[in-house]
């Protein structure tokens, strides 16, 4: 085994134990193409040296292939982490599981009998972009050939914001989102924006988290200040303006954000005041597909609730209450507690 | 009169980038000054500093965080805030609270496992457009419990703002405007959490501060209606010159801005306590700091204001006094430039001043974009400084920290006065208007040589650039020679 270079490609004959690594903080590989004898048994470990979870699918042979292996990976939603994101689809061949920063996993495989090229991708939620490499089976395996490293023309310095096992909020600037943009990244790779002005959540996204270059100034001389960049796909969530309300669905609310907290849970639960009344939203991945789960806690509530959406593009369900043209309707005894889920149909996916 | 070029290792990846030949910094005699080491990797561009009860310290950032500095080193206090420009604790009961852009937070650490759990929203009144330049700045306390805050008007550039509302609030063509409620205003919360409009007429009130008799002072930039960057006495409803806040003004509402003249808004005006010299000194100036350590950072420099600036990167020292009741003083040059851009400062509780940096944005001089640097006074030595200016019926007496060279002081050839005033305009920033120099008429250096009194022709609404060639008794050289005093009012 040869490991010469930032970025190398190695030929391996028969029988190893191959190693890849992790390179820290870059979402990449160490190594991104390697060549292998076809039908041969191999020792893959994954060796991860970065600091958060990382882990590696091979997939079969097509362009276009890893990342549809990715994307439905991310969909798993909650059912992730169960998995290992590893989907349920033809096209993987073999994987490790998840490793954890610091650790590693070993996989025995035996190497497919046709010659091609069989890519490799991490499956976390947004990794796919650029933690991807080649398995290339080949009956003549050749010198290393270096793969070219893709390190920003411009010199900037990569400013992402990944989340691992715990959640995380950034305030800024989103491009298309108000000026008092919450923004959430959940584990599992979903993420959304609350605004703290009419205490909503505007959309969702899923993919990694975000890049704050452009608000924190990524290269010297950056005046930074900009709208951060969410990392992956955008979906809809049917807001509207001010969406919660009470006592009648058309009466125009007050509403008051009045922060977040992380209450004995690992998700921020954010607090608001809705006609004076105390709200508490809590935001998770949807059980399934694409979209997010509201969990309403209303305290001392002596009208109705309802809770308004958008309903074109999404499909709406709920724990209470009943739905009207997609306003739900929660009589006040049954608001104390309930959840509403979200999921993006189709054309409510926005690939940024 | 020391002047020397620290060295300095890299601070992260961003903080060692080098600028263009950075001239060395000058520290008057007796001062020392430290670099505090960051964590490697990490962007700190300093927006607040806060000591605790406990003397750590707290920095809040432009990124986002609020580290816990202890001689154990850095630890992270809180995170994911919008651009964090200002703390304040609570001396008793150690609570923080934090400005952030959209609102006034406070932090609370529920479990105290040394990260904050909660973000409680305190305030959040004012609006906020995603325009770059929609600040707020502050908080400072008053002993009734009542926080202050400033908020910078918008920029009103295409580009400048992703939302529609870029265009907003200019008046008479001035760059600035207001697309946002409450632009432009100095406001109270109250401990009940109420918000109330307290000042106007602000630009880009970058830094707030209070003494210890509870007056605000907060510093603007140069820029439209601003024509050189100053530092302000705010007293409710007064107002400070620039004119579109007052769009938020009960009398102006639902009138159009721009059918009132400049002269309209210079009556209403109140002028700057002092000017900093653009171009000269300061083109961005900070967090004005009272100095009430008690003499531990030099007994000359009681009670005076340290003002850090942005660009300059420069450490400037300003004595207010009182005529007829308003506030105007002198701003001298003190220590500079430092490593990065100054926004914050602060003084610990031995009287060191740690000084907060960031040069993103508007470029700094100095070697790195971002740090900490402290200011030190050894204890003993006496710099050889004007300790303060004063003005007087016919002129002004310059005080010094050391006795003076009787023969040098007493020759009025030996200083070098100019006055000159600035334009009230929508203009983005004024020429020296009228600038000549002015002849001292007479001098008289007091017996012990700690005093000069200068004769000259005086008049309001200048500035007084005052130079001078003269030595300590004790063949010292003066650290700075020069000062700017605003002379709004004669005694």
């Amino acid at each position: 085994m040869l490991a010469v270079g930032a970025i190398p490609s190695i030929a391996i004959a028969a029988g190893p134990v191959f190693e890849i690594g992790t390179l820290p903080g870059k979402l990449r590989y160490n190594i991104e193409l390697f060549e292998v004898k076809p039908n041969i048994e191999i020792k893959l470990v994954l060796k991860n040296t970065d600091e958060m979870q990382h882990n590696l699918i091979i997939c079969s042979p097509g362009e276009t292939v890893s990342m549809k292996v990715a994307q439905k990976a991310w969909m798993l939603g909650a059912q992730a982490i169960e998995k290992e994101y590893v989907p349920n689809l033809p096209e993987v061949l073999f994987h490790t599981k998840v490793v954890n920063p610091g650790q590693e996993d070993e996989i025995t495989f035996r190497t497919p009998a046709e010659v091609g090229d069989y890519p490799y991708v991490c499956t976390i939620p947004g990794h796919a972009f650029s933690m991807k490499g080649v398995m290339r089976v080949t009956d003549n395996p050749t010198a290393p050939e270096l793969v070219k490293s893709s390190v920003d023309k411009k010199g900037r310095k990569q400013l992402h914001l990944h989340v691992n096992d715990k959640p995380l909020v950034k305030r800024a600037y989103v491009d298309g989102g108000p000026g008092r943009s919450i923004l959430v990244g959940l584990p599992g790779g979903f993420n959304y924006c609350f605004d703290a002005e009419t205490c909503c959540v505007r959309f969702g996204w899923f993919g990694m988290f975000l890049d704050v270059g452009p608000d924190w100034g990524d290269h010297p001389g950056h005046r930074g200040g900009k709208p951060v960049k969410t990392l992956g796909d955008r979906f809809k969530v049917g807001a509207t303006d001010l969406p919660v309300r009470i006592g009648g669905p058309d009466l125009t609310p007050q509403v008051e954000f009045k922060g977040y907290e992380w209450d004995g849970e690992m998700v921020p639960v954010m607090r608001f005041l809705v006609n004076g009344a105390p709200v508490r939203q809590t935001v998770r991945p949807a059980p399934e597909g694409i979209g997010l789960q509201y969990d309403f806690e209303f305290d001392l509530i002596h009208a109705p609730v309802f809770i308004k959406f958008d309903d074109r593009d999404v499909t709406l369900s709920a724990t209470a209450g009943e739905w009207k043209e997609g306003t739900l309707h929660v009589p006040h005894d049954q608001a104390k507690h309930f959840s509403i889920v979200v999921t993006a149909q189709k054309n409510a996916v926005i690939n940024k | 009169m020391k002047r020397f070029l620290t060295l300095f290792s890299a601070v992260g990846c961003l903080g060692s980038v080098m600028f263009a030949a950075t001239p060395p910094m000058n520290v008057p005699s007796g001062y020392q000054v430290d670099r505090v080491e960051l964590p490697a990797g990490e962007q700190i561009g300093v927006g607040g500093l806060a000591f605790l009860p406990s003397g750590d310290l707290l920095i809040s950032t432009r990124e986002g965080q609020v580290w816990r500095y202890s001689k154990g080193g850095f630890t992270l206090f809180a995170d994911g805030l919008h651009e964090a420009l200002g703390l304040y604790v609570d001396q008793e009961t150690s609570d923080v609270w934090v400005m952030q852009r959209p609102e006034l937070t406070k932090l609370i650490d529920h479990d105290q496992d040394g990260r904050v759990d909660a973000y409680e929203t305190v305030n959040a009144s004012w609006g906020l457009n995603d325009d770059y330049h929609e600040y707020a700045f502050g908080p400072v306390r008053d002993s009734q419990g009542n926080f202050y805050g400033t908020l910078n008007t918008s920029l009103s550039y295409e580009g400048w703002a992703g939302s529609h509302r870029w265009n907003v609030g200019r008046v008479l063509g001035g760059n600035m405007g207001r697309a946002r409620r409450f632009g432009g205003w100095c406001f109270q919360i109250t401990p009940d959490g109420k918000f109330v409009p307290f000042a106007s007429g602000m630009r880009s009130p970058s830094g707030l501060g209070m003494n210890k008799h509870e007056e605000i002072f907060y510093t603007d930039n140069q820029g439209d209606w601003n024509g050189s960057s100053t530092l302000h006495h705010v007293v409710k409803g007064r107002f400070h010159g620039h004119p579109s806040s007052l769009m938020d003004h009960p009398e102006f509402q639902g009138r159009d801005l721009n059918e009132l003249s400049v002269g309209d808004f210079e009556q209403r005006r109140h002028p700057p306590a002092v000017y900093f010299i653009h171009g000269d000194l300061a083109n961005a100036p900070g967090e004005p700091r009272f100095n009430e350590t008690g003499g531990k950072f030099g007994p000359w420099f009681e009670d005076q204001v340290f003002v850090g600036d942005q660009s300059k990167s420069m450490m400037m020292r300003v004595h207010l006094e009182k005529i007829r009741g308003e506030y105007q003083g002198i701003v001298f040059p003190f220590v500079g430039p430092m490593q990065a851009g100054i926004i914050r400062n602060v003084f610990d509780e031995h009287g060191t001043l740690w000084v907060g940096q960031t040069g993103r944005g508007w470029r700094s001089i100095g070697e790195s974009i971002f740090g900490l640097q402290r200011i030190r006074w050894d204890g003993q030595t006496a710099p050889m400084e004007m300790q303060s200016v004063a003005v007087l019926k016919d002129g002004f007496r310059i005080r010094f920290t050391k006795p003076v060279n009787q023969v040098e002081a007493s020759d009025v050839t030996n200083y070098q006065i100019r006055n000159w005033h600035y334009l009230y305009h929508p203009q983005y920033g004024s020429p020296k208007a009228d600038n000549k120099a002015i002849e001292v008429t007479s001098v008289a250096v007091s017996a012990d040589g700690m005093s000069a009194d200068l004769k000259m022709e005086m008049t309001t609404g200048k500035v007084y650039q005052i130079q001078l060639s003269v030595s300590g008794a004790d063949g010292s050289k003066l650290s700075n020679d020069i000062g700017w005093y605003t002379l709004n009012w004669l005694p």
